[in-house]
């Protein structure tokens, strides 16, 4: 895969993320980092190669709801698919954001096998 | 300033009734065991720690009080190196502890939240904070993380 963007107010969970896809052999040129939706969304114009988004939900500025929302008014799921990493596991929330566009979510506390194998049919 | 002591209409930990309590400690431990890289016991209270750095994490509705995690400074060392898996060489700033701290107290929440109140109860939760400063009481759940100490505490607004 090309290029990734986490998102995530929390500096620790990026960090755990990327530690967790080197465990997991997940092969990325390149991973891009963010620290709200807003940021999100300029990473995204400055880097139009993002292939996967790895998105938090409860952030400052523009939560991860509002993020992937955003996202769908110019790119389709299948071109860019966006997996929400989330503390909130309420069912209606996690409805509400494949509803906005969300292609499927990873709850924290989460193993590293569960972010392989929700990332896995992204990653070829 | 702590937030605890800007809420006065808040309990003490002691009194959470029992469900509560169990399930706060079932949370605090699943994210440690899940997530944390270090040694984690529970342990009893104990006494003459210093305990200077909370993160917080507030819980609006229906449930509407305040998640503490709070840590002496060997706990709050630990628990990041854990979270991040970082070996005792490796450098480790005061901004990387915080935040580890802050996803903790984070992590923490969701699944009390999802635990206690059911998984679309009436509970959002903040961003969480830090605070530094002593914490006012020794009373919470205690763990030993590595050498240091965490405490967390919830309390309920009336
Ligand atoms: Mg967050």
């Amino acid at each position: 895969m090309n290029k990734l963007l986490i998102v995530d107010d929390s500096s620790t969970m990026r960090k755990i993320i990327m530690r967790v896809l080197r465990q997991a052999e997940i092969s990325v040129d390149n991973i891009l980092e963010a620290g709200n939706g807003v940021e999100g969304m300029q990473q995204l114009l400055s880097n139009p190669d993002i292939a996967l988004v790895l998105s938090d939900v409860n952030m400052p500025e523009m939560n991860g709801l509002d993020f992937v929302k955003e996202i769908r008014k110019s790119h389709t799921k299948e071109k860019l698919p966006v997996i929400m990493v989330t503390t909130e596991s309420g069912q209606g929330l996690l409805a509400n954001a494949l509803e906005e566009g969300a292609n499927g979510y990873v709850c924290k506390p989460f193993t590293p096998e569960t972010i392989r194998s929700a990332l896995e049919p992204y990653c070829g | 300033m702590s937030t605890l002591s800007n809420n006065p209409d808040a309990v003490p930990e002691q009194a959470l009734p029992e469900p509560l309590l169990g399930q706060l400690r079932d949370s605090v431990q699943q994210v440690l065991s899940t997530m944390v890289d270090a040694r984690c016991d529970g342990c009893e209270g104990a006494h003459g720690e210093q305990l200077r750095i909370q993160a917080m994490v507030d819980f609006q509705g229906a449930h509407a009080g305040t998640l503490s995690l709070a840590c002496d400074d060997d706990g709050a060392a630990s628990l990041a190196r854990g979270l991040l898996m970082l070996a005792p060489e490796d450098p480790l700033g005061p901004e990387e502890i915080e935040d580890a701290l802050k996803e903790c107290a984070n992590m923490v929440a969701g699944v009390l939240k999802t635990r206690a109140f059911g998984a679309d109860g009436d509970a959002r939760l903040s961003v969480p904070r830090l605070v530094v400063a002593p914490l006012a009481s020794n009373d919470g759940l205690w763990w030993r993380v590595q050498a240091g100490a965490l405490v967390v505490g919830l309390r309920r607004a009336s």
